[in-house]
This record gives C-alpha cells, structure tokens and sequence, in this order.
C-alpha cells in the first residue's frame, strides 16, 4: 500500500468539504463527516449490539518483560472490550499480568499520538535546536508529508555530513516485525546500543570467568527444571513482584519440593516475604557476601571438589611471583589447547590437563617446579576468601553471621542449588564483580550441569524460534557501526569520532525514564539537527522529537512472533484498523524505505512477509496460528553447561589470570585486577567523598505497575499507583523532621526532584528508593534520573543508577501543595503512556 | 436568550441571523482542525454572527493552537471526544475514547442510518460530528428530538470540556467558538 492509499483509507474530513453544508438549511446537506449509510458502503455496524456475541482475537503482549504472553482480546462491533490470558500451545506456559489485562486503556487512550506532527519551530533549514523541550509546539502533517521529510533528512545529512551522521536508536519497548533493522542496513548510518550502556555488568562478570552467556543474564536451566533445586538464592530481584508471569510459579514449584529459599535484598520486598531466609544486605556489599560465603565453604571443606578439579581451573598451577599461569609448554612438549598445568598428587609431577578432565589434582598446596614458586588457583582465591570472614562481613553488610552461614551451607550441603541474580547487583558502577563472585562461588558448590541448577532469572528458550531468513539481513545491506549508550553521549557530546546529525528513535521512553543524567542528555541532543521519533503515545522523549509519528498499539497489527522465555511461536491477529492515523511501525519503515530507493525490500502488503515465516518453518501454518494463536515449537527443556565452558582452557576461571583492571571512582589510580573477586564500590561505600553530605544511598526499584515506562498512566493502574513516592524509613525521616505523605526534595550535587515521602519500615535505614517508570511531568518538580550521574567504569561501562547518593529534606512550602494535593481536575493524570 | 444567541429563523428567508441548523453546522466547521477551505469560508462572511472569527489571525498559528489544544501530543491537549468527560471512572482524569457514551451517540446516528465517513479517522463522538449531527437533526426533526439528542449529549459534557479547554488558555478565536457554541447548545 502506498502511502497515499493509506491517507486516503482515513479520508480527512477537511479535503472532502467540510464546509460544504454550512448554509444548506435542509435534507442531508447539512453533513459532512456523516452521510447516510446507503452511501457509505460501509456494512460495518457502528452500534454495540447487546444479545450479539464476542469475537476472540488471538493476539500478544510484547513490551520487554520477557513475559511474552499471548492473550486473548474480546471485540464486539469492531471495539475492544476486555483482555484475557490466552492459554498457549506449551499451555504450562499460560501467564499475563495486570498490564496486559489493562490494555483496553492503552488502546483507547484519548492522549495517544494520533497524526504525524513536526515541531513547529522546525524546519529542515532552521531546525532551531535549542526550541525543543517541554514548551515546544507541534502542528500536524499528513503521513506523506511526515515521511518525505524524514527521507529527504536522511538523505541530505548522509550528503552533507556522511552516512555515520545518520544515528539510529531503539529502545526495546515493542515486540514486532517492523523492518526496523532492514532498513537501517539498507540506509546505513550508526546505531547504538545497551552494550555496552545499561544493564551490562553483572552477566559481564559471570560471562568473563565462564566464558558463557553475554552481558545479559546468562544461560540457566529452563525453568522446568526449577523443581529439582534444593536451594535457591534470589539475590538482588524481586521477582514476585516484577517478574512475577516468567518465575514465580516455577520457585514456588521449587519451595513446595523443599527447596530452601533464600532472598538477599536491601528492601523487604514482596518476594523476601516468601523466604525461608532473607538476608537484609547493605546497598553494594553483594560482593561481600559471596566471599563470606566462599570464606564459610572452605573453612568447612564443604566446596565441590570433584567439579572443581574436573571443570574450573581452580587446581591451575599460579606463579608466586607474577600470578600468571604456569607455563604448559614447560610441563610439556605437546600440551592440549587451553590446556592447565596441575600438580597430582598421585604422582608429585605436574600435569597438563584439557577441558572437562578431572584427576588426582592437587586443591592446594605450595611447589616450586624449575625454580618458579606456584601455588594453586584455588589458593589463591581461598586466601582472598580468608579476609572475609562471616563476622566481619556481617558488620559491614549489616546482616547475621548465623544467617551468612546458613545460606552458603544450604547452598554447598543440601543437594542442587541456584542463584538467580538479576540486573540490580549490576547497577552499582562495580557490579560485574558480582557476576564473576557469583560464578565463582557456584563453581565452589559445583552448580552447574546438574538438574536443579539455575543460573538466572527469566531463561531464554534458546535457538531461535521463528525462521525469519533474510528479514533480518537484507541483500545489499551494510553492517552499522555500533556505540554502547555510554558512547553515544560524548558522541553527541564532542563529535568524537563521529558527530550524529540525524536521530530516528522508536520504541523508547530513553530520556523520560532510562538514561541517567536526564539533564545532561537534553543538552547534548542539541547537536542533533533533525530527531524523529515513532511511539503510541507521547512520552517526555518524544515532546523532545521534530517529527512525531504515531505508531499501532500491537492489537491494531498483524504479526507472528517467536517467544524468547517460553516454547510457543505467536500470533498477532488483528483487533481492528489503528485509530485516528496511527500506523503498525512496517508501514512507516516502508514509507521511508520507499522514499530512500528500497522500495522492492518492503512488500506493500506486511502479511507477504509474515507468510515468509510461516512458509520458512515445517512447524507453522496458518491454519493452526489463526485458530489457536500459538504453535507450540520443540524446543525442549534444557540443562545448562553440561559442557566443557566457553573460556580458553574450557573450565570456570576461579582464578582469571587474564583479568582486566577496573578503574573508576574510588578506586585507586593504578585501578585494581581482577584475578579473583574483589569488592570494589563507589558511592556506595562507607567512605565515599562525600558520603557526609549525601548520606542516603538512593535506588529506583522496578515496580508491578510499569514495564519501564510503559502504561505509566493507564487510570486503573493509577488507581493503585497515583505518584512517584520516595521510601524512607521513619528514623531517617524523623531525623529529618519529615513526616509521612510530606513532599520531600531528594537532591545532591547532580540534580534533584521532589516527591511525596512515603514512610517505609520495609527499607533499611540509610537507603531511599522511587519506583522506577515515572514520567518527567509525574514529578512535582525534578526528575529520578536527574541526580544520578552518567559516569562508567573502565570495564563495566555500565550506567550505575544505584550508585547514587542523595540528601533528602522536607521540600519548601510551595511544593507541598502541587498537582497531587490540590484539587486540579485533570491536571496531572493525563491518560497518555507508552514509550519504553 | 441574549440578543446575539441565533434563532431558529429559517436561512433562506433572507433573514441575516443563521438558522438553528446553520449555527450547528457552522460551530461543527468551526470546531474542525483550520484549513484553506476553511479560511475561504470564514471570509466569505458567513460565519459573521460568530464575532470572534475574524480573530483567527495567521491560519498556520491557529493550526499549531488546535493542534496544542485538541490532537496533542502534548499535556495541553483537551481530546474533544464526548466519552473522555463521560466515561472515566474518575471525574478528575481523562477518561477514554470508545466508551459507552461513543456508542450512545453512535445508536443516535445509526437511527438515523448515518455513518462516519471515515469510521477510523476519529471517533464518533467528536464534538464537531455532534454538532453537525444537532444541525442535521434541527434541519429535518422535531424541536423536541433536538432537544433530547441535546440533553443526552452535548450538554451534558460540554460544559466539563469548555471548563478544561480554558485551562489551557484558549486563543481569542476558541475563546469565541466555547462562548457561541455554550450558548447554542444551551439555547
Ligand atoms: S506486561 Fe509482560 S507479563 Fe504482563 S501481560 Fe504483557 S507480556 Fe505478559
């Protein structure tokens, strides 16, 4: 369809005559956006009927919860009336929360973004910059006019300032075949991306001992298997509360076989109610704990020690002298790739030994083999492990040294264990230590390869689940240089190497909800000349844009959709047409691609793409999606690292002689290595600079009621959820003469906002938290992200949102009465959310 | 009645005050997004008794102010859908589009066995598609079906979305617009 059939499908009243009829006193002539049904052609029946029946709509839930559920959409007359839980092929996998039960205020939400608009103080040869922001002004353009401007910035920033001006930028607020990716490689540019940038630091520290995994969360056990755990550590996610759909269920399997649970969280959270032991942590002592842990394992000789021969390189012969590994070559003539030098104890003679070999190696031990003094690796780390002794631990994390006890012997003596960590350890500057602490301290227990072993929270289904083909990787394409979001900043900063001119943005609320340093963002987009930015509703990121173009809800689009956390390919049925003249993201990439030569890559007609698919993949048919809206897929349950590791000798690194050295604040200049975990901290610790003057340590929790940012203002969430509020235990309160439901101001050097104080004997005293998802206009004044800095670490590169400290104060009288507590019909719960 | 409200005095007698069909169908123009077309009728006079209309000034300001007040995107937006001050089940929100209200006002149309041109381009209950609906209505029906299709709709919102509009701050020219059209609908 091309965009002109598309404008002409939604005829503007306008074009058809409006005014027409003015003056016409009788008969019809009075109508325009009306007419008499006998020439409408339309058979649609606008009217509810009420004895009629629903029609059921299969379709899907899709923001980045990694729920991935399908559900059930009830439409009577062409209207959505209500969303129910779709039971899936793979029907253990049935799920869906309060969000995707509520989407019939996200679709019929009166904010949503309706037709394409351009900034009015805009133009592509004054584009003016410094006029975006929260008072910019838009008008409204038609769709071609919309996308001839996008194509033509494409094309004369690509000539004038080169194809890497153009930047491309997604968040991950939106499941979807869009077309996104093609043509980005159709029109080349650059792109950016979390990696490095958010989230990455503590699947980081447990891929760079293990060699598994990425970044993100790595590989586990599927959560099948969940049930033959005997122990699992949740450390640092609330998974009741915030990843209820994917996990809970399958813990509580777990609990109910026995299993011990055990939560480490600095709040009491919805998921610490539910443990056999809750370890209430200091903010970013994880570390820590995990040493005492390891300090408790072998203290008590209860570590693993078959694994840890036959798996990790914890018998790995270190020079004394420089703690690099002991030369194989020196062992042997012809030693095995990635092969380690051992000691057995059988014999008194070093060994080299490969991948997956275990033997009568020496644990521990003291030798010198041609004059070089070694040791073992796990020597090495034991001796790190002697200096955190369970009491001292217990002191500086503010926890029990019976409870630091029992949770390493639960998870070292009663059978299977997990830990399952999630992206909050990582939001500390340092937290990739914890990632390899983690690894470390299950390599000690041997848990890994084994049923009941978990790794990770919300386990991906491995292979891919929809066959795509070249969708993915169009001909002709180019691959586009890729800057983590930590880049992209002083990108737009200092044009260093490249200067972006050019944003295209979609499915991402980034500068009203997920970059730090809000403030500091905002000033560098200046040097961006043209922003585009695609959503349902209109967020604090797009009032930023030039050019606005209002995307499908996903039940306004037809779609097949693979599932990355359960076995089921999924099918977006259509619920009806996207209101006003919002359009499904496929149809603008191909409006733009048409515009920019590429026409032949975008069927006019999504569904020849989507057939693609389903004609790729023996397992699919239509038939079968219509009906049942999901099509179960093989992929089985799995066990993870049943082999040899993906490190370069095959075994978990306890000891990494290869490590990087971290630098950053509060470290000292030289930086430190990382050859066995090392409790490194910012803000966080006791010493901080200026921990006097910011005393609190501030955190900004996931909550139930948001997916990032989105249905940040659906009315029956807001019900539950009406402002940001800022937990604070009532003694740091009451130092602070702060009583509770008064407005605090939360500030440090960085930025500040004022919020509704919310008394909170849930949360440790010395720890504040907002619920992360607000919108800037949510906030009587300020923003969360304001006072938290932008500042990565050498190797984490990683935004560290909790490494934030703040004072809190009570806000000045002219904050105490605001848009909450006066009486302001429709002041701040505008009905708009989106975004990511 | 002030000596400015219209009169139901038939167009096409000459008399220079419009026709209660003709203030309908003149408010639903007025109360669309700006437009050449729109201009053209503006100056051709006929919207005359509307005073307040020459101040529309620049078509391209006004088109930035309509679309700040009534399409969005921003926080200013007042949506000019009948169900969004109806429907909401909190008097102090905005409700939603497509609610019960929309589909009342949808049986009044389709009793009538008229359709929206373009069913997706809004919803039905667009105050300017009620209006036009009320001039049809007062161009072929009793006063007393006006009357009620009146008492059922128009009036029973429009006062809650003029009260939002002029929070807003409304330009002189739709300032103009909520004062006529209040007082036709509550003529
Ligand atoms: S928000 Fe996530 S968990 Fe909730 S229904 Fe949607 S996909 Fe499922």
């Amino acid at each position: 369809m091309t965009d002109d059939e598309l404008t002409a499908s939604r005829r503007d009243i306008l074009k058809t005559g409006a005014v027409a009829g003015v003056g016409l006193g009788g008969g019809s002539g009075v109508l325009s956006t009306l007419q008499p049904a006998d020439e409408s052609g339309e058979a649609v029946d606008q009217v509810t009927s009420f004895l009629g029946e629903d029609q059921v709509v299969k379709t899907a839930c899709g923001p980045n919860c990694r729920g991935d559920c399908p559900l059930d959409v009830f439409v009577r007359d062409g209207q959505i009336k209500k969303t129910e839980q779709q039971v899936p092929a793979a029907s253990e996998f049935k799920r869906g929360c309060t969000l995707g039960i509520s989407h019939v205020q996200r679709a019929y939400n009166a904010k949503r973004l309706k037709y394409p608009m351009k900034r009015a103080s805009w133009s592509p040869d004054d584009p003016q910059p410094g006029a975006r922001g929260e008072d910019a002004q838009f008008e409204r353009i038609s769709w071609s006019e919309a996308l001839d401007l996008v194509a033509e910035q494409i094309q004369t920033t690509k000539g004038e300032y080169g194809p890497e001006s153009v930047y491309w930028h997604a968040g991950s607020g939106s499941q979807g075949t869009s077309g996104y990716g093609r043509l980005k490689q159709l029109v080349g540019g650059i792109q950016d991306s979390f990696v490095y940038g958010i989230d990455t630091n503590v699947g980081q520290g447990f891929n760079r001992i293990t060699g598994e995994g990425g970044v993100f969360m790595p590989p586990t056990n599927t959560v099948e298997d969940w049930a033959n755990a005997d122990t699992l550590i949740i450390w640092g996610s609330d998974i009741f509360a915030s990843q209820f759909q994917m996990d809970a269920e399958w813990i509580l399997d777990a609990k109910r076989n026995g299993a011990k649970l055990v939560v480490v969280d600095p709040m009491y959270t919805n998921t610490a109610e539910k443990a056999d032991l809750w370890l209430p942590i200091r903010p970013g002592k994880d570390t820590h704990l995990a040493l005492a842990m390891m300090n408790y394992i072998f203290e008590n000789e209860v570590y693993d020690d078959t694994f840890l021969r036959q798996r990790t390189n914890a018998p790995a012969l270190v020079r004394v002298d420089d703690g690099t590994l002991f030369d194989p070559t020196r062992v042997s003539d012809n030693p095995p790739d990635g092969g380690i030098v051992v000691m057995n104890e059988e014999t008194s003679e070093p060994n080299v030994v490969g991948a997956e070999t275990g033997g009568p190696f020496a644990l521990f031990g003291e030798w010198t083999i041609d004059g070089v003094a070694v040791r073992t690796g796990l020597a090495a780390l034991r001796e790190q492990a002697s200096e955190y002794q369970p009491a001292d631990v217990a002191e500086v994390a503010g926890l029990s040294v019976a409870d630091i006890k029992t949770a390493a012997d639960w998870l070292a003596t009663r059978g299977a264990g997990g830990i399952l960590p999630a992206y909050s350890v990582g939001r500390y500057l340092y937290g990739h230590v914890f990632g390899q602490a983690y690894a470390t301290l299950m390599a000690l227990t041997g848990d890994y390869g084994r049923h009941g072993n978990v790794h990770a929270q919300h386990p991906s289904y491995g292979g891919p689940s929809l066959q795509t083909g070249d969708w993915g990787n169009p001909e002709g394409g180019v691959s586009l240089d890729t800057y983590g979001y930590q880049e992209i900043l002083s990108l737009l900063e200092n044009g260093d190497p490249v200067q972006p001119r050019f944003l295209y943005g979609t499915n991402s609320n980034m500068l009203g909800n997920q970059f730090p340093n809000r403030e500091r963002w905002l000033n560098a987009m200046e040097s961006l000349d043209t922003i585009v930015w695609a959503d349902m509703y209109h967020t604090p990121t797009t009032q930023q844009a030039d050019i606005i173009l209002p995307a499908a809800h996903w039940f306004e689009t037809e779609d097949v959709l693979g599932s990355d956390h359960h076995p089921n390919i999924r099918y977006r049925e259509q619920a009806h047409e996207p209101l006003w003249e919002a359009r499904d993201d496929y149809y603008i990439m191909a409006g733009i691609a048409e515009r920019l030569g590429h026409g032949d890559k975008f069927p006019d007609d999504k569904r020849e793409v989507l057939d693609r698919f389903v004609q790729n993949d023996d397992r699919l048919s239509w038939e079968q999606l219509r009906e049942n809206g999901t099509v179960e897929t093989d992929e089985t349950p799995t066990v993870a690292y049943t082999d040899a590791f993906g490190t370069e000798s095959g075994r978990i690194t306890v000891y990494d002689d290869d490590a990087p050295t971290e630098k950053g604040p509060g470290l000292p200049d030289e930086g430190i290595s990382l050859e066995v975990p090392e409790p490194l901290e910012a803000r966080t610790a006791d010493d901080w600079e200026a921990q006097n003057e910011y005393p609190l340590v501030f955190m900004q929790k996931h909550s139930k009621w948001r997916i990032h940012s989105q249905w940040a203002n659906v009315p029956w969430l807001r019900e539950v959820n009406r402002e940001p509020q800022l937990d604070i235990h009532p003694k740091d309160a009451e130092q602070r003469d702060i009583s509770d439901g008064e407005y605090v101001l939360v500030h440090n050097d960085r930025g500040s906002m004022v919020v509704r104080a919310k008394y909170n004997e849930g949360i440790q005293p010395g720890l504040v938290n907002t619920d992360q998802g607000w919108w800037a206009e949510d906030f009587v004044e300020g923003h969360y992200q304001d006072p938290i800095s932008a500042e990565t670490a050498d190797v984490g590169r990683t935004f560290a949102f909790y490494d934030c400290r703040v004072e809190v104060e009570r806000a000045a009288e002219e904050y105490q009465s605001n848009q909450y507590t006066q009486d302001n019909p429709r002041g701040t719960a505008g009905s708009a959310s989106g975004g990511d | 009645m002030t000596e400015n409200t219209p009169t139901a005095t038939d167009h096409s007698t000459g008399d220079p005050r419009p026709s209660i069909a003709d203030t309908f169908g003149t408010l639903a123009v007025c109360w669309r997004e700006p437009s050449e077309g729109w201009v053209d009728a503006i100056e051709s006079g006929r919207f005359e008794w509307l005073d307040g209309v020459e101040t529309f000034g620049d078509l391209d300001e006004l088109r930035v102010e309509y679309t700040r007040l009534f399409i969005g995107p921003g926080r200013d937006q007042c949506p000019p859908y009948e169900s969004v001050y109806r429907d909401g089940a909190d008097s102090d929100d905005l409700g939603p589009v497509y609610g019960p209200t929309t589909q009342a006002v949808a049986r009044w149309y389709d009793e009538y066995d008229l359709r929206l041109r373009d069913s997706r381009s809004a919803p039905p209950d667009h105050i300017a598609t009620e209006l036009e609906f009320a001039a049809y209505l007062s161009a072929n029906e009793d006063d007393s079906v006006l009357e009620q299709f009146l008492n059922e709709h128009l009036r029973e919102w429009v006062d809650q979305f003029v009260a939002h509009l002029r929070e807003n701050d409304p330009g002189p020219f739709y300032r103009a617009l909520i004062r006529r059209t209040t007082e036709a609908i509550n003529s």
